[in-house]
């Protein structure tokens, strides 16, 4: 055991001892909450933060924790991958603090709120640096438990209903996630991630079982990434605070899916097995890429700015799960890439639109026509956010768009770039009319003197949009230095 | 590009300041306009002004050598690069001048209009983006001036922000956005596999590929979105119109040229073999050039059959754009087609981009004065307007005769070279289909003639309709505009020889093809007698196409709506694709959903003991009552014994039947029961009620939350943290 870095417990332990003060701490102590909440997270981050030099110098991080026995227990290893999702999530955790205090301020429950708030984050650490899928799992059911709370937190008849489905698509996915665990415990007596996977060796006269295992692991973190039949808890989910849906809906939880794919794939599986089994990777791809075009399909049908957003999310993140699933250098790259674009872009529209929420109380899109006026600047960064998901140039999101039609390319599947293709198409078509709505149609919106939303809102939205920027016009010195260190370790 | 010219080269930092100095100054506008709109004014015309100069002497420069530079932004190995030649330096030179005409017809032109700033920021980066186009030596650097050209001339055309402006503005931008795509996809295939994107001859590598003709296919699907092609024009005749005339001008007279030049780079440059004698490799670049003449056929055809019904003036320039485009697209098509002997269709095409530029930006130019002082736009109630407007009336008539190819003016000069282009084409291989083309191409030209005829004079002669006034007549700028426009028409038409030689001539030459073609071209008569009898038939043709169609009143007829490509083909497509994906979509999710929903139901049902523990425990309770059923047939046996004894057993058998139905009756309502409390239990548990009801309520419900996980975390800090001491 030693002290060396002490950091992956800190991440893990800060956001619950924070979240007990919360608890503690009177319903008007505002300040005091939100003192205490941006200190937990503002911990976390500096702990995350101060473990990346280390990372990037390929030195793997190790925490060996209580074993409950053989082979279970609790293990923290932080390697590139799990850097990405851990640096992300609580850099963005920050922000949506941030943001929390502006629009929690006329909310009803506010300890509550923050109490969940600040312990998610813990649950989305322990996601990032868990060392085997025991861990994993443990901390993905933490995260999926101490979420719905903040799903629900309405009240409402509707929001009960959408917190039900939340919670046994979860449970559900999370029941597949446990029993795989104990088939790889019986077949390898290990579940610690390896850089190369730990099943290679055990496919002979198996190959059923492995076969079994993967479905199991696809369909348990499939259902927190959204691929398509296991996607409807999502939209349903929106009916949670709105930096709710911007951060957990749009960042922690999903991506916790695509990074337990991730991680199955190329710490359990290894990649040269499941280049064997490339006819169930088709067969995954072929979801996919349903989900992909299905998703952006459903998007242009709604008309509920935060749904329209959700199946947005949906499609995006079949594009993350498209870059894993081909395998190649650069379609892995793309997938990577997008989980760091994907994140900052649509945290930003989720903001604006929980701008837009508290200031005007609008949530339909046609009532938006000219708001333009009134939100000039959150109408810029939802531009901005939109236009780079659409992979314009100059803006974060062109890197991802251009390294997954290389990706298959390279893979020798064009047909994923078709669809790809397509579906930028299909994200002019709900974005762009958004904002032509606001800038160039009619509406009754007026200039409103001081600033148009409250600054503890509005800064962290246009913060993002400035990473937004630097993070497309140098994505060679941020980004891609970044996730090519973790395609060292699995190429 | 081609050959022997890329040997020396000037490396000079003009093309990017060509590009740059609009787009940059596109953010002073604001600024400006803080001193007063005067200010405004003169920078934009400033802006347009120098962009004109270095245009002019980028062109004496790349009359030397190809001119290159390179900016690096971004994405490390692919910097913005930029290399003109010859043809991309007159594409430049042109769209530059008309820029600057427009320019100074929007001075008094947008006095009518709102939003001037928008307007300015937006012309300026239209500019830039399209320049940029121009100038650029790799795909992704064009790719990027062509989307910031198609983004910001989306504001352009929904400048008036009326309903039927934001509905174009909404299939231009999609539209947009789709051949941007598919040109990115191309450039992105082409990269990964060839290790380039520069303007240059990739035949030999692209023909090892099995996805070359989808790559040149999404190219010129790209491209021809911009240009109009035909099936692909659905936006252009929407977009155009609606747009504020001196923009409607740029549209149509420069924007739609970077989709032809963007073919012409394809079929005449990416898609030809390195060494330009090699005649086997020909083959692939004949047959894209053959379907490429077809689609020019098809396009110029198809829209002068379309502008013939036009009652807007606008809408039937549109047309007529689209049209000319088809000229051009045949004459780059022939060019691929005749390949190493292309130097003819080379010229054509480029001659005729010049020419189209003049006189369509003209006209458009000509009808928005028009439109600016009378009101109207719809040609049935215009009329005798050529004693209001004289020199509009007579740059007007010029043009018209331009566009129609009379002698004299420009268009005959590019149309003869096309002419014996397709003729070339035809005499090459003998192919009888080729002649049919060139039967239609003449056939066109009779249509056109005939529109524009009908155009001219229902706006400038005849009777002038009641109600219809011109307030004042057009100022001194509008007129300049005008004047210098008909003087280029006239200039061009009266000295073919001149324009040949100085500015077709070279442009060709630096694409080093068959030296006797290239003599051929540069010595074509166009006072050949031959050209001007075809010319006759075409007029005397298009004389009785108008006479017949005007007596019949054929022109005011309205073509039934339905019988057009969008509502036959793109409609139906789109939405039945909505409907599939939409519909099966939620499909999938309803029945997902309900799958879910119902599970913690099934949770409960097994929960309890579900189906088998309620059998199960309902048999144990019904057989304790076995006994007392064999106790009451024994003592049914005494039944024998006298009636007393049988009234006594009825009466006892009767409250034991009554006694075990209520029994079973009351375990199957209490299992009923159990099982809608557990449920009930189940929903409450998660029912984020906060309102106080009772401590008990407080306790039991998950509202409670965090007192649990409170101790659960307790629990697990004090475990978690002991591993540090242990």
């Amino acid at each position: 055991m030693s002290l060396v870095y002490p950091q992956p417990i800190i991440a893990v332990i800060v956001p619950i001892i924070g979240a007990i003060i919360i608890r503690f701490l009177d319903e008007d102590q505002a300040r005091e909450r939100h003192i205490v909440a941006l200190s937990a997270i503002g911990i976390v981050f500096l702990a995350v933060a101060s473990m990346l030099p280390a990372v990037l110098a390929e030195r793997v991080i190790e925490l060996r924790m209580v074993e409950l026995f053989d082979g279970l227990g609790i293990y923290f290893k932080i390697d590139a991958l799990g850097m990405i999702f851990g640096l992300v999530s609580s850099t963005l955790w920050v922000f949506a603090t941030i943001y929390s205090i502006g629009y929690m301020a006329h909310e009803h429950e506010q300890r509550n709120y923050f109490v969940f708030f600040v312990l998610s984050c813990s649950a989305a650490m322990g996601v990032a640096f868990a060392g085997n899928l025991f861990t994993l799992y443990i901390f993905y059911e933490y995260l999926a438990i101490c979420t719905y709370p903040l799903v629900v937190h309405a009240g409402t008849k509707e929001s009960v209903k959408a917190g039900i489905k939340y919670i046994s698509y979860s449970l559900g996915g999370g029941a597949l996630v446990f029993l795989s665990i104990f088939m790889i415990h019986d077949l390898v007596g290990t579940l610690e991630f390896m850089p190369g996977g730990i099943l290679g060796g055990a496919v002979e006269g198996s190959r059923t079982l492995v076969m079994i295992i993967f479905i199991l692991l696809i369909a348990g973190f499939g259902t927190k990434a959204a691929i398509m039949p296991l996607h409807s808890w999502l939209p349903g989910a929106m009916v949670a605070p709105t930096p709710v849906s911007a951060l957990l809906h749009a960042v922690a939880i999903v991506k916790a899916g695509v990074f337990g794919i991730a991680r199955v794939f190329f710490s359990i599986f290894g990649r040269e097995l499941l280049v064997d089994m490339n006819m169930i990777i088709n067969v995954l791809a072929v979801f996919v890429c349903f989900t992909i075009i299905v998703g952006s399909f459903m998007a242009i049908k709604q008309t509920v700015l935060k749904l329209r957003l959700a199946y947005s999310t949906i499609g995006q993140l079949g594009y993350i799960t498209l870059g894993v699933l081909l395998l190649t250098p650069t379609g892995v790259m793309g997938g990577l890439i997008h989980i760091i674009n994907h994140a900052i872009l649509k945290i930003t529209l989720f903001f604006c639109a929980g701008m837009i929420i508290t200031v005007t109380g609008k949530k339909n899109l046609n009532q938006l026509n000219g708001l333009g006026k009134q939100m000039p600047m959150t109408m810029l960064a939802f531009s901005i956010g939109a236009l780079g998901l659409m992979g314009v140039m100059p803006i974060a999101g062109y890197t991802s768009k251009y390294f997954l039609l290389t990706g298959s390319l390279e893979a020798g599947m064009p047909v994923f770039g078709y669809v790809l293709l397509g579906s930028t198409l299909l994200n002019a078509v709900y974005y762009l009319p958004i904002i032509v709505n606001a800038f160039f149609k009619e509406g009754t919106f007026k200039k409103q003197p001081g600033p148009e939303a409250p600054l503890t809102m509005l800064v962290p939205t246009l913060t993002l949009v400035g990473f937004a920027i630097i993070f497309g016009l140098f994505a060679n010195y941020t980004t891609i230095p970044f996730v090519e260190a973790v395609l060292k370790t699995i190429f | 590009m081609n050959g022997a010219a890329t040997e020396n080269v000037i490396t000079s930092g003009l093309p990017l300041a060509i590009a740059m100095v609009p787009i940059l100054s596109a953010a002073l506008v604001p600024l400006a306009r803080w001193f007063g709109d005067r200010y405004r004014n003169i920078l934009v015309l400033a802006v347009t002004g120098l962009v004109l100069v270095l245009s002019l002497s980028l062109l004496r420069l790349v009359w030397q050598a190809d001119v290159i530079s390179q900016f690096s932004v971004g994405f490390g190995d692919l910097p913005l690069y930029f290399r003109v030649d010859r043809l991309g330096a007159v594409f430049n030179l042109i769209s530059a001048l008309i820029w600057f005409l427009a320019t100074v017809f929007s001075l008094s032109y947008m006095t009518h209009e709102s939003r001037h700033n928008r307007y300015y920021v937006f012309y300026l980066l239209t500019l830039g983006g399209c320049l940029g186009v121009f100038l650029t030596a790799d795909l992704f650097s064009l790719f990027f001036f062509f989307e910031i050209m198609s983004f910001a001339s989306y504001l352009l055309v929904i400048h008036t922000q009326s309903e039927e402006a934001m509905k174009a503005g909404r299939l231009y931008l999609y539209l947009g956005v789709f051949g941007g795509l598919c040109i990115l996809t191309a450039a992105i295939m082409i990269y990964w596999f060839t290790g380039t994107v520069e303007l240059t001859p990739l035949l030999e590598q692209l023909l090892l590929l099995p996805a070359k003709t989808l790559i040149a296919a999404l190219l010129i699907i790209g491209f021809g979105i911009k240009a109009g092609m035909v099936p692909l024009h659905i936006w252009l005749p929407k977009a155009h119109p609606v747009a504020p005339a001196p923009a409607s001008a740029l549209l149509s007279g420069i924007m739609i040229k970077t989709g032809a030049y963007g073919i012409a780079r394809v079929a005449t440059v990416i898609y030809t073999p390195e060494a330009s004698e090699t005649a086997g490799l020909w083959a692939y670049t004949q047959q894209m050039g053959y379907v490429l003449i077809w689609f020019g056929i098809l396009t110029m055809s198809a829209a002068a059959f379309l502008a013939l019904f036009q009652g807007n003036a606008k809408r039937l320039l549109a047309y007529s754009s689209v049209s000319q485009m088809g000229y051009i697209l045949m004459g780059i098509g022939a060019a691929a087609y005749l390949g190493f002997e292309g130097p003819m269709a080379l010229g054509g095409f480029t001659l005729h981009v010049v020419n189209h530029a003049f006189f369509k930006a003209g006209m458009f130019m000509m009808v928005g004065a028009v439109y600016f002082r009378t009101g109207e736009i719809e040609l049935s109630r215009l009329g005798g307007l050529w004693r209001d407007f004289p020199v509009t009336s007579v740059v007007f008539l010029l043009a018209a005769m331009g566009i129609a190819g009379i002698p004299g003016l420009n268009g005959y000069t590019s149309k003869v070279l096309l002419h014996h282009a397709i003729v070339e084409a035809y005499e090459l291989h003998g192919s009888y289909a080729l002649y049919i083309a060139e039967r239609i191409f003449m056939l066109t030209g009779a249509m056109t003639t005939c529109y524009i005829a009908r155009l001219f004079s229902s706006i400038f002669l005849g009777e002038k309709p009641a109600g219809l006034k011109a307030k004042g007549k057009e100022p001194w700028n509008e007129r300049v505009v005008f004047v210098v426009i008909g003087a280029a028409i006239l200039f061009i038409g009266t000295s073919p020889f001149l324009v040949l030689k100085e500015l077709i001539g070279p442009v060709v030459q630096s694409f080093s093809l068959d030296d006797y073609r290239f003599n051929y071209l540069l010595n074509v008569n166009f006072w050949d007698s031959h050209d001007l009898q075809g010319m006759a038939g075409v007029v005397a043709l298009a004389a009785v196409f108008f006479v017949v169609g005007t007596r019949k009143e054929l022109f005011t007829r309205k073509l039934p709506g339905w019988l057009s490509i969008e509502s036959l083909v793109y409609q139906p497509l789109v939405s039945s694709l909505m409907f599939i994906y939409t519909r099966g979509g939620r499909a999938v999710e309803t029945s997902v959903d309900s799958a879910y929903l119902n599970s913690p139901r099934l949770l409960t049902y097994y929960c309890v003991g579900g189906n088998i523990l309620e059998n199960a425990a309902e048999s144990v309770i019904v057989g304790s009552l076995k006994p007392l059923s064999a106790f009451s047939y024994r003592v049914s046996s005494l039944e024998n014994h006298g009636p007393a004894f049988r009234t006594l057993l009825a009466i006892i058998s009767s409250t034991l039947q009554a006694v075990y139905r209520f029994w079973i009756n009351f375990i199957g309502l209490f299992f009923v029961y159990s099982k809608k409390i557990f449920i009930t239990a189940f929903y409450f548990l998660f029912d984020m009620d906060y309102s106080f009801r009772g401590r008990f309520f407080k306790i039991v419900n998950t509202s409670n939350f965090e007192y649990y996980l409170l101790v659960f975390f307790i629990l697990l800090i004090f475990i978690l943290l002991l591993q540090f001491f242990i």
